[in-house]
């Protein structure tokens, strides 16, 4: 495996990794969650404290890992390729599709329950930016 | 850009026939190994430009490489 290979591998899992920690972090911080009370309620307080600290470290290792200046050029440039650049087009394509099916989705449940509107706002927040990450880890894995 | 169904690629085995690997010919024309994969596998359709650095690395023409099923 080449070091583009490498990186680019490297980078798909830590967008895995800060979407799926970035989901619970925001999951944990909604108002609905905080009415579990009791142990429930620290175990989710818990589970978000450790998804922040778990985004943080690997939004940490993606800066650092492709820092500007560090990578050779040919490395650089193969990384942010045309593929990249047309699996990114998609990807936000993707993750606006999410976004307005959540949005959707909520403006629909809240006809049959009371839905809290920062939980609402969370809910269409986390979709729009966890779409994008999920959907370009998925497209960079197409082609092995 | 996505891939289209209308477009047919003999750039594998234009490759072969050149004696690269994915790896060497995606160094040659500055991307990646999986860039070069995916549009031999069809998932991905290059752009122009890429299409014409391709043909000068194989030393063959666009046409080629890509052509319409059709």
């Amino acid at each position: 495996m080449s070091d583009v290979d490498k990186l680019s591998a490297r980078r798909r899992w830590l967008l895995v990794i800060m979407g799926l920690s970035f989901l619970i972090w925001q999951v944990s911080d909604l108002e609905i969650a905080g009415q579990a009370g009791g142990a429930l309620q620290d175990g989710i307080s818990a589970a978000g404290l450790v998804g922040a600290l778990v985004w943080i470290g690997a939004l940490v290792a993606l800066l650092l890992t492709f820092k500007r200046g560090q990578l050779a050029k040919p490395v650089r440039d193969a990384l942010e390729d045309e593929l990249v650049r047309a699996n990114r087009r998609t990807a936000f394509a993707i993750g606006y599709g999410v976004m307005i099916v959540a949005a959707a989705g909520l403006f629909v449940l809240s006809i049959f329950v009371d839905i809290i509107a920062k939980d609402a706002l969370n809910g269409v927040l986390v979709a729009g930016i966890v779409g994008p990450m999920f959907a370009f880890a998925w497209l960079e894995g197409r082609g092995g | 850009m996505a891939e289209h169904p209308d477009l047919a690629t003999s750039l594998k085995e234009h490759r072969q026939a050149a004696g690269f690997t994915q790896a060497e010919l995606a160094e040659k024309v500055a991307v990646s190994r999986k860039t070069i994969n995916t549009i031999e596998n069809g998932v991905f359709v290059p752009t122009t430009v890429l299409a014409l650095r391709l043909a000068r690395a194989l030393d063959c023409r666009v046409e080629d490489l890509f052509s319409l099923k059709n």
